[in-house]
């Protein structure tokens, strides 16, 4: 899912761009010197996940738990996706620089649709919910980054159902892996840390 | 806690789909090679492009069952090898005119067509006919034999290449951590609510 320079076309570059810048704009307004922590730790979380190898049947995937990063962490998961996919890209080839904005974009805007979604559900919804919340913040996350990626394709030129359909199949275990993975974090911290879905990062309104 | 849980799982068995990667020698004026994802699997019925320094298209290819490739080249030139999986992930590799054989036309004489190393030239001498290989095939031979032996070498190059590397996971990892630490710094002087 990460993408690589040359190919996507110019006007998907800039407005990834414009749009990571945005979104980074936003989770830096209201981040406090406590919060910086979790940021770094769930940035460094996500840099490593992708070495994290599952297998899956017959398939291997790896994880991306950028669902376990909206939740957690809201709109920061911009500034913490941006430092990750970089690093990612500049120590491992992951993805190119040019179209850091495009993949930053891809993988942060579903997590922040994550945290609108799910995050109340976990907080509000008891114990017995927190693994369904956090499965489908997993796997919604990963979901909403391939249908992203697809129409960063299409909108430079390929086709855009059977571009999605490509990605949206071989992701597909990735979605799976992820839901179960973020529903056991979120089980995990709800019992030890509860604390952690109680203090909404939230950007400013307006 | 999770960073932990994160590293130790990664210690496991890192495998990447998140490259695609090309890699191709030459045999004679075949180009032959094949598109792989590092850490596992080949990519199969991948469209491969051929294009010189300039941009110009040379033809295309696609990946057989196993990734494999081939190519006959018909001018020595650079060829820029393209694959790309569809999916934003793209793989690119050079073959340079170096690797080509001279036998083959260079652009500027493309219109002369280029005349094959002689295999089995007519003996000066009828009578003196050897079984053997003749001196003038020997060079062609000889970098046949060679790039075979060399091949598996630039393979195991590639391969090398491509690894990711525990100091390179450790060194991202501390990046993040002291841009973290440093941004603590900076956003605890300046207390703003």
């Amino acid at each position: 899912m990460h993408l690589v320079d040359g190919v996507v076309s110019l006007p998907v570059l800039v407005g990834g761009a414009a749009l990571t810048a945005g979104g980074v704009a936003l989770g830096l307004r209201r981040l406090d010197a406590e919060q910086i922590p979790r940021v770094g730790l769930l940035s460094a979380v996500f840099f490593v996940a992708s070495l994290v190898h599952v297998p899956v049947g017959p398939v291997s995937t790896h994880l991306v738990l950028n669902g376990l990063m909206g939740v957690l962490l809201g709109w920061q998961a911009f500034p913490a996706l941006l430092i990750a996919l970089l690093l990612q890209a500049v120590l491992f080839g992951f993805g190119g620089l040019l179209v850091l904005g495009v993949n930053t974009f891809n993988m942060a805007l579903p997590a922040v649709l994550c945290y609108y979604a799910c995050l109340p559900g976990i907080r509000n919804g008891g114990a017995g919910y927190g693994f369904s919340w956090g499965f489908a913040a997993g796997a919604l996350s990963v979901l909403l980054s391939t249908l992203l990626v697809g129409l960063s394709l299409a909108l430079s030129g390929s086709e855009f159902i059977a571009t999605a359909q490509l990605v949206f199949l071989s992701n597909l275990p990735v979605m799976i892996v992820d839901g179960f993975l973020t529903g056991a974090a979120v089980t995990l911290m709800q019992r030890v840390r509860p604390d952690m879905f109680q203090a909404p990062l939230r950007a400013a309104a307006g | 806690m999770l960073l932990g849980l994160a590293g130790l799982l990664a210690m496991i068995e890192p495998a990447l789909a998140h490259k695609v990667k090309a890699f191709a020698t030459v045999e004679g004026t075949v180009l032959s090679g094949y598109v792989y994802y590092p850490g596992g699997g080949k990519a199969k019925n991948i469209p491969v492009r051929f294009f010189d320094p300039h941009g110009v298209s040379l033809g295309e290819t696609t990946t057989n069952d196993e990734g494999e490739f081939r190519f006959t080249a018909t001018v020595r030139v650079d060829h820029h090898i393209v694959a790309d999986t569809g999916d934003g992930h793209r793989a690119e590799f050079t073959v340079l005119a170096t690797d080509l054989p001279a036998s083959l036309g260079t652009p500027a004489a493309a219109a002369i067509p280029a005349e094959p190393p002689p295999a089995a030239p007519v003996p000066a001498n009828p009578a003196a006919v050897t079984t053997g290989p003749t001196v003038e095939a020997l060079p062609a031979l000889i970098e046949q034999a060679v790039a075979r032996q060399v091949r598996p070498l630039r393979e195991q190059l590639e391969a090398y290449e491509a690894k990711i590397r525990w100091h390179d996971v450790l060194g991202g990892i501390g990046y993040i951590l002291g841009l973290a630490g440093l941004s603590y710094y900076l956003l605890a002087r300046r207390p703003r609510r």
